[in-house]
């Protein structure tokens, strides 16, 4: 099964933000293109799998879900270096869950390999009636923090795909591209090598791999 | 002196008649005497002469001495004749007064017989009067009489009006049958006894109508009445337990209620007179015409009895209002035929009664089944059997037969146990998806006891040694169950409340839907649930699953205990029990597998470079990516799995884990693997072992034992001693017979380095970074 490979690429993203913005939901539609209306949350730590194309290329997408629940802060932090880019989820319709980005995003800064691909997702944006947080407060704070913004709607299937997808594309210019770029088509470099060096201790931070 | 008297009276008088004085003279009886011999023998003798003279000088003798007589009273005698005149004036006077007297009597007399007449006449007229009065009297009396009978008609006292008639037809008109009067009223006695027998008809008729109209709220009073006698019967039940034993209209209940005594018909709020009846039934006894009265008044029941009935009813408005009124309706009119037959026997046949009754009670209950589609919600099924058993019990005390309608409640309660069933299902299912899937936090200790009390749950520790908030390994659907399957229990026996006989039906049809609701709805709900994704989820549903196991197991003996037949000694079991126990090998097959896709999905990420130039130094981010991803499961989302399923995920796991790792190098687009490859390899696994032995489990390592051998083999100098059974037993047991030389095979010794001047940094960039093979 391992022996050949299945993907040109391997690219680690993250998911955090409030318990119950729908982090888990927005996985799952990814994945499997679904959703149920539930009430669980994640326990820990889990993760899915996906193969998508980029540039001809095929990417691997592990995606690790995680759990907004403060009691689970140790084993999701663990996961922050690793990661090459990371999904601040908010809940538009909660404003808690909003304000809480800031606080998230330090916890990136802190954790997380320097330099990592984010984007900020407000989701359940089908939600008009409830919504609390308008478009523009979420544009802002993305540009404020210097991160592409989308809102999302896991439930109605809204721009799930794209926010994975222009994420994974900017991880894939970043450090794929920068690195064949640079180091030719043998092997990874620069911003990618870097990258690979600093979350080598936490994760075996995984780039992808150049063909 | 009289002789003296006489007979100058005659000497007076005539002269002449001398002789006849002589005669007359000695008109003394001696006189006489002594004249008549001497007449007598001068007669014979013929001495006739002799005597004449003899006589006539008697006489002579006789005058002289009346003048010598005479001359001596001349002057008296004067005087006399004077005074003899006088009188005799004085009696002229008198005569002639006496005339006009007589003549005055004379005339008052005929006055009077005048009168005498008129009188007479009078009478006559009188006592033609008086017959005519008495003939008027009696003809009035006999009118009066014919008016009495209709003044008794219009004063609705008919028997009286038609005693009246009787009496006037009988004795009255027979005094006057000479009388015309006597004929027409004869001739109008028919007329009025049928008027009679319509005037009551027509009271009988009202009283029919307003019989009908007090007949709901009669079965409205007998109805509370037994309501009255139920909660009487309670609150004896209560201070004297041995009462509970017996049902509503047994006799020891009847008995004891004998004190509250009530009659339906005759209280403060409803009067049924049954004067009307009687009378009319009197009236056409005495006209005779029973039969026919009988005839008309049960085709009048029976018609009333149709317009009691709608063609249709809805049973789906406020409390059952339309069902409670068609029942107090056929209560109500049951009631006074029961009543009926008891006061007037020959009136009702009991037969006629009983048909009347069965009629009623087959078109009710086919009124409520044709509705009965309409009720889709149990409280309303409850309230509609209460309804009826109000009914049945009410009725039974009226001595109606009330087995049609205690059949027709078991399929009530047949529709009852579905609704339930259905209710509760569809809760469960909103329990089911709607829950969270996590321990329950608990925060306070009331919330815990609430928690504790209504599920089957035995905490590890005492009560008073719990700190808040904590967390329940179950999660809030457990309890959230426990508490429907409470209410499911109750609810089932809230239908044997007041009146149902077949309570072993009960008891069977709710061990069978219990049994069902925890087998299709909780179980399999749970079951469906294990296809989720959420490694959470399974968790908890199997936990979930083994505390639904054990409450089924208490759900047992509570279930054989609240029997209410005496069939004890059976035990009850239910096959949820057992759906229960298998499911959660089913949730645990579940973890396992999604816990091994996350391992092939891991190990899907592994990038061995076998043919790597150089030696890899640090464990492959694969696996340090498996080993904390396992580690933090095991913390987190297993953390609450009972210890032994814990060991065999673990064991699951890692088992699955070094195949998946075995099959890396053994994949057919592996042709060679030199010794870095090899070597990365054995880091990893080295790695793997450490993890592993930190979990303080010595048998786990055993699932790694195979993969070890079989890299030690191919790290072995010798690796003939494979083929050598002995050493192969000892140092290589576990490697497979096939695997192993396949893998001997692709092993090349030599390493090209084309990089051997490469810094490390390099070296471990294109073990990472290096071309797919």
């Amino acid at each position: 099964m391992a022996g050949t490979r299945n993907y040109d690429f391997l690219i680690k993203l993250l998911l955090i933000g409030d318990s119950g913005v729908g982090k888990s939901c927005c996985l799952l539609r990814f994945s499997e293109d679904s959703f149920t209306p539930s009430f669980i949350t994640t326990i820990g730590i889990d993760f899915k799998i996906r193969t998508i194309e980029l540039d001809g290329k095929r990417v691997k997408l592990q995606i690790w879900d995680t759990a907004g629940q403060e009691r689970f802060r140790t084993i999701t932090t663990a996961y922050y270096r690793g990661a090459m880019g990371i999904l601040l989820v908010y809940d538009v319709t909660d404003e808690r869950s909003f304000n809480n980005i800031r606080t998230w995003f330090s916890n990136v800064e802190q954790h997380a390999t320097e330099g990592v691909n984010k984007i900020l997702i407000g989701n359940k944006c089908d939600w008009e009636d409830k919504r609390v947080v308008p478009r523009e407060k979420g544009q802002q704070l993305a540009d404020e923090l210097g991160i592409p913004f989308m809102e999302v709607s896991a439930k109605s299937n809204i721009n799930v795909e794209h926010a994975f997808y222009s994420l994974a594309t900017d991880i894939k210019k970043r450090i794929i591209d920068t690195s064949k770029t640079d180091q030719g088509p043998a092997g990874g470099g620069g911003g990618g090598v870097n990258v690979t060096e600093q979350s080598g201790g936490g994760m075996g931070g995984m780039g992808g791999k150049c063909c | 002196m009289q002789c003296n008297k006489y007979a100058p009276a005659i000497i007076v008088g005539k002269l002449p008649l001398k002789h006849i004085q002589i005669v007359q003279a000695p008109s003394d009886s001696e006189y006489f005497n002594q004249l008549l011999p001497a007449i007598q023998g001068a007669s014979k003798e013929r001495q006739g002469q002799q005597l004449l003279s003899s006589l006539s000088r008697y006489s002579a003798d006789r005058e002289a001495e009346i003048e010598r007589i005479c001359n001596s009273n001349h002057q008296g005698f004067v005087a006399s004749v004077n005074q003899l005149l006088h009188v005799r004036d004085g009696a002229v006077d008198l005569a002639s007064d006496i005339l006009s007297l007589n003549q005055s009597i004379q005339a008052s007399t005929e006055k009077l017989a005048e009168q005498k007449k008129a009188l007479v006449e009078s009478r006559a007229v009188r006592q033609n009067i008086d017959e005519a009065t008495q003939a008027l009297q009696d003809c009035l009396e006999v009118l009066r009489l014919a008016n009495q009978v209709h003044d008794l008609l219009s004063r609705k006292s008919h028997y009286s009006a038609l005693r009246a008639l009787d009496e006037l037809q009988n004795v009255h008109l027979k005094e006057v049958t000479h009388y015309k009067i006597a004929d027409l009223i004869q001739k109008s006695v028919p007329a009025t006894k049928k008027l009679i027998a319509d005037a009551v008809m027509a009271d009988l008729n009202t009283w029919l109508f307003r019989i009908r109209e007090t007949s709901q709220f009669l079965g409205e009073m007998a109805f509370y009445h037994t309501e009255q006698r139920r909660t009487r019967q309670k609150d004896r039940a209560e201070t004297s337990p041995y009462l509970t034993n017996f049902k509503l209209n047994s006799a020891i209940e009847l008995v004891s209620d004998e004190a509250d005594e009530f009659d339906v018909l005759d209280n403060d709020d409803v009067q049924v007179d049954f004067t009307p009846l009687f009378e009319c039934l009197h009236i056409h006894n005495a006209l005779g015409q029973t039969e026919k009265f009988r005839a008309q008044y049960a085709a009048t029941r029976r018609q009333q009895k149709e317009l009691l009935l709608p063609a249709s009813i809805t049973l789906n408005d406020d409390e059952g209002t339309t069902l409670n009124e068609l029942l107090e309706g056929i209560s109500g009119f049951a009631i006074v035929e029961r009543v009926t037959i008891r006061k007037a026997p020959d009136l009702r046949s009991p037969a006629d009664v009983d048909e009347l009754w069965d009629s009623m009670c087959q078109q009710a209950i086919a009124l409520v089944s044709k509705a009965l589609h309409e009720v889709t919600n149990a409280e309303l099924l409850l309230k509609i059997k209460g309804i009826i058993a109000l009914f049945i019990e009410t009725m039974d005390s009226w001595d109606y037969p009330v087995s049609s309608l205690d059949g027709f409640l078991l399929r009530l309660f047949e529709k009852y146990a579905e609704l339930l069933k259905r209710r509760f299902s569809d809760d469960f299912q909103e329990i089911v998806s709607t829950d969270d899937y996590m321990p329950m936090p608990i925060n306070k200790l009331d919330e815990y006891d609430k928690v504790v009390n209504v599920s089957w749950y035995t905490p590890d520790k005492p009560r008073n040694e719990i700190r808040f908030p904590c967390v329940l390994p179950f999660s809030q659907m457990y309890p959230l169950c426990c508490i429907d399957i409470r209410n499911f229990l109750n609810q089932f026996y809230f239908f044997s409340n007041d009146h149902f006989q077949h309570p072993k039906v009960i008891d069977e049809t709710l061990k069978a839907s219990l049994d069902e609701l925890l087998s299709n709805s909780v179980c399999r709900l749970l079951v469906e649930r294990l296809n989720s994704q959420y490694l959470g989820q399974i968790v908890q549903i199997l936990i979930n699953l083994e505390h639904f196991e054990v409450a089924c197991q208490e759900l047992e003996p509570l279930l054989a205990a609240a029997r209410s037949t005496a069939s004890v000694g059976a035990g009850v079991s239910l096959n949820a029990t057992d759906a229960f126990r298998s499911n959660k090998k089913t949730a645990e097959k579940r973890i396992f597998e999604l816990v091994n896709s996350k391992i092939d999905d891991l190990i899907g990420t592994a990038e061995y470079d076998w043919m790597a130039p150089t030696l890899e130094r640090e464990p492959s981010s694969y696996m340090q990516t498996l080993t904390r991803y396992l580690s933090n499961i095991m913390n987190s989302v297993l953390l609450g799995l009972p210890t032994e399923i814990k060991e065999l995920i673990y064991f699951d796991a890692l088992s699955h884990a070094a195949t998946m790792i075995l099959s890396l190098p053994l994949a057919s687009d592996v042709k060679q693997i030199n010794p870095n490859g090899v070597a990365a390899l054995a880091k990893d696994v080295q790695y793997l072992t450490e993890f592993v032995d930190t979990l303080g489990n010595p048998i786990l390592r055993e699932n790694l034992d195979e993969l070890q051998q079989t890299i030690a083999l191919m790290q072995s100098d010798n690796a003939d001693e494979f083929y050598d059974i002995s050493t192969r037993n000892k140092k290589y047991g576990r490697v497979d017979a096939l695997q192993g030389p396949h893998l001997l095979e692709k092993l090349t010794h030599s390493v090209q380095t084309p990089a051997s001047v490469r810094s490390d940094k390099f070296q471990t960039l294109s073990s990472r970074f290096g071309m797919k093979s």
